[in-house]
């Protein structure tokens, strides 16, 4: 293994990591969504609770590299509160960019805003009764 | 406790007090800094002294004679100069060679090299254990093979293999037997006549002497010469030309008397050490042994774990000094050979841990790694999708 950089923010939210776990409480709805395979080194889960249209609890699991579990964990902190939409606004550039990320962990944001899009598109599917 | 705690004696050891002593007397006394080769005066003779000391120390190690010694920069070159050498100067009376896929790179990568210069090579796998039965062995010699380089205790997982059975079958059969000691010389005992061996590899950085010296044993009734891979000087008899590093060879020298006189108690203590650890974190649901539970050295002990991501797992870590793999190959993303080798998926490989002890670990330290493993296991496998969660 080489020796991989981490930046403060990921030293930080994988030593204590912001809202780890399953989702507890009462929402008006309820999304989850996941992606990566673990037998490729990377699963995400998001667990998010809606109320009147804002993101009201969210929380994650997370298998995988540091910099994985530390970019769950400051979406996590920065979502809360936020309008559903929000969740659109994530994107990985942004996420390197923030957490100063090597360049080779560019596929696990990618994977983080995969399963974010679905609970995006899960959110719109309950909204249309789908 | 000094953080991180220092479990990574497999890799490099620290400088024992009384080489460092040593080493220095040669650097800094105005008698001690002249050149072996110059004979004709009292500098070059007393270095000369000094060199022959430090040779005859290695020598009584592993049961050979001084002049069966030769300097090397590490047990890479000796390996090196071992395979290389010896492959090359006697291919016209065989170009087969037969290794095993958990050797050391040193001698796997010098193995590639004759086998893209035309020599052929066979690799033995190990069994789940990591061992090489001395049968594998048997059976891939052919008439045409002209060496066999099997090493004594696996770098990355310290699985024994039996040298002497091995051995045995090679002086039967006529190959040349080569052993990369540089794991075991330190733990064990070697005795070069009664093991059979013809070619062993030291390295004075595993026993608590400086890097950059290490040494290579050649029986001289089996070994009549070896190709050199460098050129320009009669030292060590040709065979590795260039001034020989008085202070170096000396540092090895009296690593390995060292050695001597405490391989016994260091040994028990250690092993006791490894014991404990693994008492702490052997019973952790999900954490494997990898390599033969019995058949193994004192200072190793490497551990895959399920249900977690291996670079969080060494990160989480890293209050302790500890290696994923060995450390000539963590450089590299690759999961480890050695455990793809036992059978482990790459998930198991790359969460895998080698803990390695010294004469300077402590209990404490050893209690404070338990504490720190579990913890850090507990709480990654805490943070993971669960099947029920990851369905959604």
């Amino acid at each position: 293994m080489r020796a991989q950089h981490y930046s403060a923010v990921v030293e930080k939210h994988f030593t204590r990591p912001q809202h780890a776990g399953p989702l507890s409480g009462d929402y008006e709805a309820v999304l989850n969504a996941a992606a990566g395979q673990r037998e490729q080194g990377t699963e995400v889960v998001f667990h998010i609770g809606i109320t009147t249209g804002r993101i009201a609890a969210i929380t994650f699991q997370a298998f995988g590299c540091p910099h994985t579990i530390a970019a769950c964990s400051v979406l996590t902190e920065r979502l809360t509160g936020l309008p559903v939409a929000a969740l659109d606004d994530v994107k990985w550039t942004e996420l390197v960019a923030s957490l100063d990320l090597p360049v080779e962990k560019t596929g696990r944001m990618l994977i983080i805003e995969d399963a974010l899009r679905k609970c995006r598109a899960a959110w719109d599917n309950k909204r249309l009764g789908r | 406790m000094t953080q991180p705690v220092y479990l990574d004696y497999a890799a490099t050891t620290p400088v024992d007090a009384d080489v460092a002593r040593v080493m220095n007397a040669c650097l800094t006394d105005n008698n001690g800094f002249g050149n072996s080769s110059s004979g004709q005066h009292a500098f070059g003779r007393k270095a000369e002294q000094q060199i022959e000391w430090a040779r005859e120390q290695v020598a009584k190690l592993i049961g050979a004679s001084a002049d069966e010694i030769v300097w090397t920069s590490c047990a890479t070159e000796a390996d090196n100069l071992a395979i290389i050498g010896a492959a090359q100067f006697r291919a016209a009376s065989g170009r087969h060679i037969i290794t095993a896929a958990s050797e050391h790179p040193a001698v796997l990568d010098a193995c590639q090299r004759l086998a893209r210069q035309g020599f052929e090579l066979t690799i033995l796998p190990t069994d789940a254990r990591g061992i090489i039965d001395p049968g594998q062995v048997a059976d891939a010699l052919t008439d045409a093979t002209t060496l066999v380089s099997i090493m004594h205790v696996n770098n990355e997982i310290g699985v024994v293999q039996d040298i002497a059975a091995i051995g045995a079958v090679c002086r039967a059969h006529g190959a040349l037997f080569h052993v990369d000691a540089a794991q075991s010389a330190c733990h064990l005992p070697i005795d070069v006549a009664a093991q059979s061996i013809d070619m062993l590899s030291l390295s004075a950085q595993k026993m608590y002497g400086p890097k950059g010296i290490g040494a290579l044993y050649l029986n001289h009734e089996r070994v009549r010469r070896l190709e050199p891979l460098m050129y320009g000087g009669s030292q060590e008899g040709g065979l590795r030309p260039g001034t020989v590093p008085t202070h170096q060879v000396m540092g090895m020298g009296e690593a390995c008397r060292i050695v001597m006189t405490v391989m016994h108690s260091a040994s028990k203590r250690i092993t006791a050490l490894r014991d404990r650890l693994w008492a702490g974190i052997g019973d952790i649901q999900g954490v494997l042994l990898n390599g033969d539970s019995k058949q193994r050295v004192c200072h190793i002990l490497n551990v895959s774990v399920t249900g977690v991501e291996g670079e969080s797992l060494h990160y989480g870590l890293r209050g302790l000094a500890v290696s994923a793999g060995s450390a000539c190959t963590t450089l590299d993303d690759a999961p480890s050979a050695v455990l793809r080798g036992l059978g482990r998926s790459d998930q198991l490989a790359r969460a895998s841990v080698r803990f390695s002890f010294g004469r300077p670990t402590t209990e404490a330290e050893i209690d404070f790694a338990v504490e720190t493993f579990a913890e850090v296991v507990a709480k990654l496998r805490g943070i993971a999708p669960t099947s029920a969660s990851a369905s959604v």
